[in-house]
């Protein structure tokens, strides 16, 4: 299964519209960690379905991860999985000042031969996302950063970079492109 | 609703959001955010960061105790070029962030963005 975990934050609902508007559906499971205010998840939900005809759906805990699919996770819970298919939520403190936390998802992947991964995080405040970055790398995925240039908040794809982990850095448009082209590869 | 100090910055995006057909409402000081959310205020508020008594940071953090969140979507809008660390823990209640000076066409559809969201989330 091909696996795209995304990791945003404030700015991120605006750059998310600017990947998924017409997104084709693709066979992956996009898992998207972004840090919204609690009455956000539901609408930004109902936002990307009206972009895609990806089956779109906020996590539930013990929800099965299939493909083609794009979850969201739910403000207040962090996301994680067990053996790459399950989803489970998880109250815990905040990481990073957040939670969901970007890392409490990368950093509960596991690498099994069936699946290829691809991690990317988008704008944002502060460092969520960089060790799960450092650890997905280090699993084989593929990973990238928002240009910062483009981003509203540059620290948490500059963090990522920093890591030393990051394959590439790309605009929205190249991130789409680049998660588009990551469907159609072999394996 | 504009929240900032700076009444020059006030009647520029002011300016800017009517000419867009954006019905606007503005506050001085984090305060008077407050009073407009009791009173019912509903929609985007474009907050500044750098405001004497209460800045944008303890505006977000008021807005909170009094559970005033619900139905808004705070953009910080801030001559500051690099956001500063006291947006840690916030950042979930901030769902954009506009450096002054801005790009007209940028704030628009930011607030124009914001505010479908918000009539999707009341439907």
């Amino acid at each position: 299964m091909k696996i795209v975990i995304i990791g945003s934050s404030t700015g991120g609902p605006y750059i998310l519209e600017s990947i998924f508007k017409h997104f084709p559906v693709t066979s992956m499971a996009i898992i998207i960690v972004q840090h919204l205010p609690p009455t956000f998840t539901t609408v930004l939900k109902a936002h990307i379905a009206s972009l895609t005809h990806m089956p779109v759906k906020i996590v539930n805990d013990e929800d099965i991860v299939t493909e083609p699919h794009i979850y969201i996770a739910p403000a207040g819970k962090h996301v994680v999985l067990h053996h790459n298919r399950v989803f489970f939520l998880r109250d815990g403190e905040k990481v990073h000042g957040v939670r969901p936390a970007v890392d409490m998802t990368m950093l509960s992947i596991q690498k099994r031969s069936e699946d290829t991964l691809m991690g990317i995080i988008l704008t944002g405040m502060g460092r969520d996302g960089a060790d799960g970055i450092f650890y997905l790398h280090k699993l084989g995925a593929i990973t990238i950063a928002q240009d910062p240039k483009t981003a509203p908040i540059k620290s948490m794809p500059q963090a990522a970079i920093e890591t030393g982990e990051v394959d590439y850095i790309l605009t929205p448009d190249e991130i789409r492109q680049a998660m588009i082209s990551f469907s159609a590869s072999f394996k | 609703m504009i929240v900032d100090d700076d009444a020059h910055v006030r009647v520029a995006v002011q300016t800017v959001l009517e000419d867009a057909g954006f019905e606007i409402v503005t506050a001085d000081s984090g305060a008077q955010c407050l009073e407009l959310l009791e009173r019912g205020f509903s929609g985007v508020i474009l907050l500044d960061i750098m405001m004497p008594d209460m800045d944008g940071w303890d505006t977000i953090r008021a807005i909170l105790e009094h559970n005033l969140e619900e139905k808004i979507a705070i953009v910080m809008l801030t001559a500051k070029n690099a956001p500063d660390s006291k947006m840690i823990g916030l950042q979930e209640y901030v769902v954009d962030y506009i450096t002054k000076p801005f790009e007209n066409e940028e704030l628009i559809q930011k607030v124009l963005f914001f505010s479908h969201l918000l009539k999707k989330q009341a439907e």
